[in-house]
């Protein structure tokens, strides 16, 4: 009896007798067929996404000279360096407020939106689509709708406060202001994306649920509380962790609204980066500040995994 | 049409524990050949083998006069039924059925000629535009069906391909396709779990368990010469009544029951067996004191049918089944007196389980020839 | 459903469509004003004039800047398909030694971002001689990880006897992906179509690091370009720009709103 050797392989376990088994069939040539299909992705991702990152973690240990080239290995002392830079410093703490407004209030926001327009009313269609649209808007077109919304004199914003009787307020000039006015234009762009996510993922729970908690006798805010929100968790747990990704990317809003000012308090890490890379041609200090970026996000991904994913509730 | 022929196969997905081992079998051209088995029992894994979407691990495949077991699919000329039908949801009806043809570069005229001629064969002319979702299963199975018969292979493979469909529809397609194959000549392998689709349908069945051949051989000798309990049992409906029994002073003894007399000259060499009695052979007796080899059984269930009335009792730890012809006024907890005749009991060495009698056909009495039948 | 829960629900949708839609709909009234309206802070226009937009016209080469908009976004919305579904193919219908590691090495650079690699990137663009070329701008996002996990969650669903149902038929592997595999998936291949095409037409960050000149410059840099240049003198043409910026993104969002959000989800959640 020729029992091919090829059978090993093919990693059935003992006792496993599928019906409809992936065809094991000829195994000879799947490796190398597998690797031809996968030859595009794997060229590309290497050279756009693996060397650029380890290239970025080993720049931030040199100087560089003009030309981007590491001239002169220096440790961790860019590291030191931005660490103790006041400028940086205020970068991450913009950052990590922008991530604290930005976040929890899209989130919210996008929520309420999902679950207003989740209803089966006449005319639904339509508000569904205004509700997305911002999807469509670019950070480019967005930041300069908000960028005349801010002007101080003919913006609409400050015509509408001293319409109010109410005084003016400086969105872009004002330090404090500033960071919010930016939050608010990311938020106005983003609720599109979160929101179309989330009434996705209303429409998935199964509608019998809230027929029998009709039947039973349930409120709409104890079925929000009991059905809704439970069932939504794992959509919840996608937006949060894809808002929060985004929130530490942020670039175009500030680059065309503020341009890191007034007084650094919107100059967030993307755009701390880019003036340093960019503008000062100092790859060293920016590499190492692309780390830290890099870090936050494995560190919130990491936090998101293994704390949220606890209380998602998955059907 | 083409002989498939089966010699010494076998299977293992670890390399040490066999999923089919040594299964021998001539599948006759044109002949309708049916897997039966329960679920997990390789019938499946043999018939892919045979297509060729499993490995085969040992012996050999002869399709027609050509070994098989190292060719692509493909080059096997067979064409296959699935379970789940695996139509094309992006193609038309029509296009699905000549998908083949098309891959093998037939020429269109033809390709349209016999891509109508099979649907019209199914009833499908009025279907042809249509996509697989927008028709019901029934259809589905036809255009399937319509697809393995059109590029006229002359092996066809069948994996379940009715136990998706409601019982009324089952028994509607058993016919048609049988029709189809007796009308074509098809050689067609039949995987199925369910015994009747074997029995009505097969010309020759085999019957599979644990990756082992049970049997082989047409319907009735598989009804009513089980080679072993397994076959005894997984044949017919209500299944065949099994238990252990012994033989002593010339009669058979069988717990709860009353011991059935061996008739002269039937004397057997086993004293442990395993006893098989067919539901229909278990009588109901009208003078208790007079018959011999009586006993009474506790009624635990009765289906009535109509026609018939099937009463469940325990004998030697097991539920066993009675059938009787006819509506009878019996409800559960009745106690009932009945019988079994020794020349119905079939009986099985207990060591070997190998066939050492066979039960006669209850209706052997009543057989009657074929010349009777056609006058 | 009760009246009073309809009415409330009623007036916080369109209370809600007011406050979301106003600056979209705000920028295209200010897109029709002349620059003495602008500055009065009318709301609506007098008149629907078009002058705003032949300014915009003429004061950019906004119509080139437009086509390599189009040009680089259709160009990664194809790249990314073909490659994100060659790889999900052979992650889903081709068994081998190593698929599920190599397959969580393709995921986990969903967790690099494009901005923390950029300095090296940029060099790399740079000593290929693609600065200022289509190249730089759409070969970088060929590969993504998102489309091909998106993809590969599609295909799952595709019944393994599709895929022998062919090999009887006696398709060879690579038939049988674009045979029966990518027109089976079309819904999923819109969806990330879809996807694909608006990202990268509403693209700064890189799009403004990699070109220099008019050439390949897409309307996105043409924004803040007009946007600097105008700010003082005249919004109507800058908002002029905007909405001709986002039309073809809105239109094609409107179109495929469903099938996105149908995707996305399955995507995101599956």
């Amino acid at each position: 009896m020729n029992s091919a050797p090829l059978t090993k392989e093919s990693g059935y376990e003992v006792g496993d007798l599928p019906e409809h088994s992936e065809k094991a069939f000829p195994l000879r040539k799947d490796f190398w067929q597998a690797m031809l299909y996968l030859l595009p992705s794997f060229v590309l991702f290497s050279v756009f996404v693996f060397y650029p990152m380890f290239r970025t973690i080993y720049l931030s240990f040199f100087l560089t000279d003009y030309d981007g080239m590491p001239s002169v290995f220096v440790g961790l002392e860019n590291y030191a360096y931005i660490f103790t830079s006041d400028e940086f410093l205020k970068s991450l703490r913009a950052t990590i407020l922008f991530v604290l407004i930005t976040v929890p209030a899209g989130v919210i926001l996008a929520l309420f939106l999902a679950l207003i327009a989740n209803e089966k009313l006449k005319g639904i269609g339509f508000f569904r689509t205004i509700f997305s649209s911002n999807m469509g808007m670019s950070v480019a077109a967005s930041s300069v709708i908000w960028l005349f919304l801010f002007h101080p004199s003919l913006g609409a914003l400050n015509q509408m406060l001293s319409t109010l009787g109410l005084s003016q307020v400086e969105w872009l000039l004002d330090p404090t202001w500033a960071i919010i006015s930016v939050s608010v234009t990311t938020i106005w762009m983003n609720t599109g994306f979160a929101f179309l996510i989330i009434l996705g993922g209303l429409q998935n729970i199964d509608e019998h649920l809230y027929e029998n908690a009709g039947i039973q006798g349930a409120g709409y805010w104890y079925q929000l509380r009991r059905i809704t929100l439970p069932m939504l968790s794992p959509t919840m747990f996608f937006i949060v962790t894809v808002s929060l990704i985004n929130a530490f990317q942020t670039f175009g809003q500030v680059d065309i609204l503020t341009q890191g000012g007034p007084a650094e308090s919107t100059n967030l890490i993307v755009y701390s980066i880019y003036r340093e890379a960019f503008v000062n041609y100092q790859f060293g200090t920016a590499s190492a500040q692309a780390v830290i970026l890099f870090g936050c996000i494995l560190i919130v991904t990491i936090l998101q995994f293994k704390f949220g994913e606890k209380k998602v509730h998955y059907q | 049409m083409k002989q498939v022929k089966l010699d010494g196969l076998y299977k293992t997905y670890d390399g040490t524990t066999p999923v089919l081992s040594n299964v021998n079998a001539t599948i006759e051209a044109g002949e309708f050949f049916v897997l039966v088995g329960p679920s997990g029992c390789g019938k499946s894994t043999l018939l892919r083998m045979i297509a060729g979407l499993e490995e085969t691990n040992g012996g050999a495949i002869t399709i027609g006069n050509k070994r098989a077991d190292q060719l692509m699919p493909s080059e096997r000329d067979l064409s296959m039924v699935f379970q789940n039908y695996a139509l094309y949801p992006h193609l038309t009806v029509f296009d699905n059925i000549v998908f083949g043809l098309h891959v093998k570069k037939v020429p269109k005229e033809e390709r349209k000629r016999r891509g109508r001629e099979t649907a019209e064969m199914l009833g499908l002319t009025d279907y042809l535009k249509r996509k697989p979702r927008q028709l019901s299963g029934g259809q589905r199975q036809r255009v399937a069906l319509a697809r393995a018969i059109v590029d006229e292979s002359p092996v066809c493979l069948m994996d379940e391909p009715l136990s998706n469909l409601d019982a009324k529809l089952r028994a509607h397609m058993r016919a048609e396709i049988k029709q189809i194959q007796r009308r074509l000549g098809l050689t067609i392998i039949y995987v199925t779990h369910d015994q009747v689709e074997a029995m009505t349908m097969g010309d020759r069945i085999m019957v599979l368990n644990k990756g082992v051949t049970q049997q082989i051989g047409t319907p009735l000798e598989i009804y009513n010469q089980p080679a072993n309990p397994f076959v005894a049992t997984f044949i017919g409906s209500p299944p065949m009544n099994i238990a252990e029994g012994e033989i002593k002073d010339h009669k058979l003894f069988i717990e709860g029951l009353g011991p059935i007399p061996l008739p002269n000259g039937g004397a057997i060499d086993q004293t442990h067996v395993y006893a098989g009695i067919r539901p229909e052979a278990v009588r109901f007796v009208h003078d208790p004191v007079r018959e011999k080899g009586s006993g009474l059984i506790e009624v635990k269930n009765v289906e009535v049918l109509g026609n018939e009335t099937v009463l469940m009792f325990t004998a030697a730890g097991r539920d066993w089944y009675a059938r009787w012809s006819g509506q009878w006024p019996v409800k559960p907890g009745d106690r009932i007196p009945v019988m079994i005749d020794y020349a119905d009991v079939a009986l099985f060495d207990k060591a070997s389980e190998k066939s050492i009698k066979h039960g006669q056909s209850p209706d052997v009495a009543a057989e009657i020839s074929r010349e009777e039948v056609l006058l | 459903m009760r009246m009073r829960k309809r009415i409330t629900l009623y007036i916080l949708l369109i209370l809600s469509s007011i406050i979301l839609f106003f600056p979209t709909v705000y920028a295209l009234m200010v897109s029709f004003m002349n620059g003495r309206e602008v500055l009065s802070g009318a709301v609506l226009p007098s008149s629907f004039s078009l002058d705003n937009y032949k300014k915009a016209f003429e004061s950019l080469p906004l119509l080139s800047y437009l086509w390599n908009s189009l040009v680089i976004s259709a160009a990664v919305m194809a790249g990314q398909l073909i490659v994100s579904s060659l790889a999900a193919f052979a992650f889903v219908f081709i068994k081998f030694k190593g698929r599920n590691a190599l397959f969580f090495l393709f995921i986990s650079t969903m967790m690099v971002p494009w901005e923390a690699t950029m300095i090296p990137n940029f060099v790399t663009i740079q000593e290929l001689g693609w600065i200022n070329s289509y190249f730089g701008l759409t070969v970088p996002f060929f590969a993504l990880a998102f489309g091909t996990f998106l993809l590969r969650q599609h295909f799952k669903t595709i019944p393994k006897e599709l895929e022998e149902a062919s090999q009887v038929a006696g398709l060879s592997r690579f038939q049988f992906f674009y045979k029966v595999v990518l027109p089976v998936s079309k819904t999923s291949l819109v969806t990330l179509g879809i996807y694909g095409f608006l990202t990268t037409w509403n693209m700064y960050l890189w799009p403004l690091l990699v070109t220099n000149d008019e050439t390949v410059r897409t309307v996105q840099i043409a924004l803040k370009q007009m946007q600097t240049k105008e700010v003082s003198t005249d919004w109507g043409v800058v908002m002029a720009g905007v909405i001709i910026v986002v039309i073809p993104t809105l239109l094609l969002l409107f179109g495929g709103q469903k099938q996105l959000q149908k995707g996305l989800t399955q995507g995101a959640l599956k």
